[in-house]
């Protein structure tokens, strides 16, 4: 019974390879670079693995990576961070076959993805969210030859750093703070609203990051919060914002991903000033938004990629040591670019108590002070 | 908890609850009709994404309201297929609607994803003033949370003494709550079961499409997936507080939507209370109402059921 | 076809069944009014899909291709569908014993939850105590979890007649934010940064029944509550509440008590869905998260449905959406298909099966079948 199937399903997926090679001409629209040497294409079912070997690279040195997103690739935000720094890596490298899986939040869908991508030859997987850490602790072992790339692992009990898994961290603080310093220097009034997505300890971390940094500045500030409760539902994280507004807020922080375009809106119409914690909101509100961080992954990947060659890939890079006085040392964060402090837009036209170009003076010599080690941001949990 | 004794936290709250409660008072009102008739329109999450989808990519190139209408015809459009496989081809509501769901959100991730690059500029539209009623809305204490709104919001108030007129004072209101009281003895009547149950559905589709677009235009400005984030659900959950009844929908929602509001502000009342305890408000009132209501609360008996006409 | 058409007429008196039919029961009416209909019903959103996909520069050939692959294709993949197909089957299963008895409760959701908390919290009361006292322990906590999230919806349509679709809605929401709250603090391990549960204790989970796959022995509680099942649908009791489906008045008439049918059936899908948490957690994640429930709720009653409420139309719908979805997945990341492209296809297949239940295409089914076999036993 069950080899009768196999045989079905041979023919079929000949029958498929035979028509996919004469309208093969359709462009994948997902960015993925497909070679000819798919092993979609060729493969029968049952040898799956044995023609994964097969799937030699065609250039030497060539790798292939996979990268998998928990949104959109073009959701302002997380993802995209991830998704460019994939493109941008892979442009500098210039010999790389890349596919992208996006919107893949559910546990029970991502082992499978991610085994996927295993059994079909990449070399390298990057989950890039917390979501992938679980399987990826699952599967290191079953392919020893794959190299694995997963966010935030180590804080996870149990979880390990193996020669082939290699952990990234995201800094909260380093995410937060610059925004804090920005907006205490940029404040009008005395009351900032803070929107959040949902209360998750990180996010409930860069909301005490910024208003610790913001304190740092000006002590007398006071502070309203709110949760839109999940990273999609914009209505309800623009009515945070506005309640903010009708509460008195003079000026609106969103740590969120793309639920700040509701508050960047409101903040907008509003006339006060915005700062963001995740992605750009010029768009949106250009005559409001007044900075925000980004995470910056090319020089990262680009790193992970030369390490998949030479084979020194899963060293200690990720490992989080707390230095003295409740100090982290992240791998990632201002000190090597990997959060940017994105310009002062100098387009807003709401009130600031500081002129606009002051007040990317004012952040040129925060950055660097964090660059050349004068300052360290404190680490808020 | 000052906060508390400050009317400016209970102006703005009310203001919120309106605003919140805006796309709600739409789709509420139409799957109201729906229900009348006997149809369960689980699929109001999918009428509203795609007219918050439709609206919004008509309104960036033209103006907003061009780009409302065009997201009430999405949905009408949406609740199509629901009359096609449903009332007239008998296929189970429940599925039927709740396929409408997925297949709404599928189209509108796939459209967003493929009209989207990048880093390029996304299609967005400001959010709209408002509205300010001259005298009225200078009255201290709920001037601002009473008068000062969108058009959206005005017209989501203007559209329920419309809709509860043509709901209880028109024939073909009758005929609504005629087939989903007894089909059979409607028809016996002469009353075309189907036609009457397909016009109803479509006004849901519609006022869906509206309700979405609201949301979109009124509140949000830019698409995302999924960006009415199960509100669609939230209506069918209203209707329970409503017994089937225009005004009692309207009221649901904006009993919603205020003790959301209300649970966003209590955030900075009780700061160490978990925000899910906040977020549960609006559903224990929701329950709270149900329970208390029910003595007076009337299902049409018909709900759910299909109609097949007896040639 | 009877069942189903049962289902959706619960309170008023049915109207008079004018269609012409096979003799119940016969294979040829089973597969003239199941199989035919869904293989042409499958067809069409397959095509419709193929064609979708075409428009928008994707190749159709080896999209399908991905998808039969990753659902079938290889022994992981069996093993994936199949452990997709269990919860499923088990909502619909449960699903189905309300649905014979004339209720829809889209609460399984949030039974699927409160199912997943209850199984972490019994197993976590039994840390210590032998697999053999834990493991089961953990089942029941997960059934009377899920039982405990559909009482009220029950008592309340049993003695107040509020309608079980939309309570249940609200329960299922209810059981959301419970979740949420407890994998964002009390349940969370300290240094996780984002929600989720502890591990689920070892003693009490399910192992692998193919090393390498998915395929976890809670899957086996599929074919033992299929048993149960068809038992259930055999007993006195069953037929009690078949009746009570069909005609309530002839019911109450007959003595039975319509405030027991609908409380003990909704209990048992609730028990149902309880146990998918359950197996989930124990079986499957080994964690509890907040997308536990996925859709398996909602996927599990048009399981029910497209089943026809029956044992095998369960299962079979089961396997079919376990492969759609563990297929659909490979589309993605094998063709870089977009989720949401193969959600619109999942929708329209399924849209495509409702209609298979549509009593119309059945006739116009029926009547062609007869037309090509003009000797089909056929009783007016």
């Amino acid at each position: 019974m069950l080899k009768r199937f196999i045989v079905i399903l041979t023919l079929l997926t000949l029958v498929a390879s035979a028509c996919g090679s004469d309208d093969g001409g359709g462009a994948s629209s997902s960015g993925s670079s497909s070679s000819a040497s798919e092993p979609t294409a060729t493969a029968a079912p049952a040898t799956t693995e044995a023609v994964a070997e097969e799937v030699v690279a065609p250039v030497e040195d060539s790798i292939k990576v996979a990268l998998l997103l928990p949104g959109v690739k073009n959701d302002n935000s997380f993802s995209q961070a991830g998704y460019e720094g994939l493109i941008a890596a892979a442009a500098a490298d210039g010999n790389i076959e890349y596919q992208v899986i996006e919107e893949i939040v559910d546990p029970t869908d991502s082992l499978p993805a991610i085994r996927d991508f295993a059994s079909q030859g990449y070399d390298l997987i990057i989950g890039h969210g917390i979501e992938y850490v679980d399987p990826i602790q699952q599967l290191w072992a079953e392919f020893p030859d794959v190299d694995f790339a997963m966010a935030g692992g180590i804080l996870i009990p149990g979880s390990v750093t193996t020669p082939n898994v290699a952990d990234w961290l995201y800094n909260t603080q380093d995410m937060a703070w610059p925004n804090g310093v920005l907006t205490a220097n940029a404040l009008v009034g005395d009351t900032i609203g803070i929107v959040g997505g949902p209360e998750f300890d990180f996010v409930k971390g860069m909301h005490q990051s910024y208003r610790d940094a913001v304190l740092s500045v000006n002590p007398d500030v006071e502070f309203l919060e709110g949760f839109a409760g999940s990273f999609i539902d914009v209505q309800r994280a623009a009515e945070v914002a506005q309640q903010h507004i009708d509460q008195g807020a003079d000026l609106i922080y969103c740590s969120g991903d793309g639920i700040c375009i509701g508050a960047a809106q409101a903040a907008s119409a509003a006339g006060i000033p915005i700062a963001v914690g995740f992605g750009s909101q010029e768009q949106a509100a250009p005559d409001a938004y007044l900075s925000a961080t980004v995470i910056r992954l090319d020089g990262l990947y680009g790193t992970w990629f030369d390490q998949v060659r030479d084979g020194s890939f899963g060293t200690s890079e990720g490992e989080l040591t707390f230095g003295e006085e409740g100090y982290a040392f992240f791998p990632s964060g201002i000190f090597n670019g990997q959060v940017e402090v994105m310009p002062v837009n100098m387009n807003a036209t709401v009130e600031t108590a500081l002129p606009l170009a002051e007040l990317q003076a004012i952040m040129d010599d925060f950055v660097a002070s964090v660059q050349n080690g004068e300052f360290m941001i404190p680490f808020a949990g | 908890m000052s906060r508390l004794a400050e009317a400016t936290f209970w102006s703005a709250t009310f203001a919120g609850g309106l605003r919140l409660a805006t796309p709600l008072i739409f789709a509420s009102i139409g799957e109201t009709f729906a229900q009348r008739s006997g149809v369960l329109n689980i699929g109001l999450e999918g009428y509203m994404i795609v007219g918050a989808l439709a609206s919004l990519y008509v309104a960036d190139p033209t103006l907003t309201p061009i780009g409302f209408v065009a997201g009430g015809l999405a949905g009408l459009l949406l609740s199509a297929l629901m009359v096609l496989f449903s009332i007239r081809l008998r296929a189970n509501q429940v599925v039927v609607g709740f396929g409408l769901t997925i297949l709404g959100v599928g189209i509108t991730g796939f459209i967003f994803r493929l009209t989207t690059s990048v880093g390029g500029v996304d299609r967005q539209v400001p959010l709209p003033g408002k509205i300010n009623i001259p005298v009225l809305s200078d009255i201290p204490w709920f001037g601002r949370a009473l008068f000062l709104h969108s058009w959206y919001t005005w017209f989501a108030v203007g559209l329920v003494p419309v809709a509860w007129w043509i709901s209880s004072r028109t024939i073909f209101g009758l005929q609504v709550r005629s087939v989903g009281e007894d089909p059979d003895a409607a028809s016996a009547r002469g009353i075309d079961v189907i036609k009457v149950r397909t016009h109803a559905t479509l006004i849901s589709g519609l006022l869906g499409g509206f309700g979405g677009a609201a949301l979109m235009l009124g509140a949000v400005g830019r698409f995302q997936p999924m960006v009415t984030a199960n509100r669609g659900f939230i209506a069918l959950i209203v209707l329970i507080m409503a017994s089937w009844k225009i005004w009692g929908a309207a009221l649901g929602a904006f009993v919603f939507g205020f003790f959301e509001a209300l649970s966003i502000n209590l955030n900075n009342v009780f700061v160490d209370m978990p925000t899910e305890l906040l977020e549960a408000i609006p559903f224990v009132v929701a329950l709270a109402i149900l329970t208390v209501g029910v003595r007076w609360s009337r299902m049409p008996p018909a709900l759910g059921t299909n109609y097949e006409a007896i040639k | 076809m009877n069942n189903l058409e049962r289902t959706q007429m619960p309170e008023n008196a049915a109207h008079p069944k004018t269609e012409i039919e096979p003799v119940k029961g016969s294979w040829r009416f089973r597969f003239r009014s199941a199989v035919q209909p869904s293989s042409l019903a499958l067809g069409a959103a397959v095509l419709l899909g193929g064609l979708l996909l075409l428009v928008f520069g994707e190749d159709p050939v080896s999209a399908y291709s991905a998808m039969i692959k990753g659902s079938f294709g290889s022994r992981f993949a069996i093993g994936e569908t199949l452990a997709r197909a269990a919860p499923l089957a088990l909502v619909g299963f449960g699903a189905a014993v309300a649905l014979r008895a004339g209720l829809v409760s889209i609460g399984a959701q949030g039974q699927v939850m409160t199912g997943a908390i209850g199984a972490l919290l019994t197993a976590l009361l039994f840390e210590d105590a032998p697999s053999v006292i834990a493991l089961p322990a953990a089942a029941i906590g997960g059934a009377v979890f899920g039982m405990a999230w559909v009482l009220l919806p029950a008592l309340l349509k049993a003695y107040f007649r509020v309608n079980e679709i939309l309570s249940t809605l609200l329960f299922t929401e209810f059981a959301f934010l419970l979740l949420k709250f407890l994998l964002n603090d009390p349940l969370k391990p300290p240094s996780a940064i984002t929600p989720q549960s502890v591990k689920f204790p070892a003693n009490a989970s399910l192992g692998l029944i193919w090393g390498g796959t998915r395929f976890h022995y809670g899957v086996l509680a599929v074919p033992v509550a299929c048993l149960i099942f068809t038992w259930w649908i055999r007993s006195t009791r069953g037929f009690e509440y078949d009746l009570f489906g069909e005609n309530p008045s002839l019911a109450r008439g007959l003595g039975i008590s319509d405030k027991r049918v609908i409380v003990n059936s909704l209990l048992i899908s609730g028990a149902a869905a309880g146990l998918v948490g359950w197996i989930q957690t124990a079986g499957l994640l080994n964690r509890v998260y907040v997308q536990i429930a996925a859709e398996l709720g909602f996927f599990g009653l048009v399981v029910a449905f497209l089943g026809g409420a029956r044992p095998l139309g369960v299962l079979a719908g089961a396997v079919l959406f376990g492969a759609l979805q563990s297929g659909g997945l490979s589309m993605q990341s094998a063709e870089g298909i977009p989720a949401s492209l193969s959600d619109i296809i999942q929708a329209m297949i399924l849209l495509g099966f409702s209609v298979r239940y549509a009593p119309q295409i059945a006739d116009v089914f029926g009547r062609i079948a007869s037309r090509a076999r003009p000797k089909g036993r056929t009783v007016s």
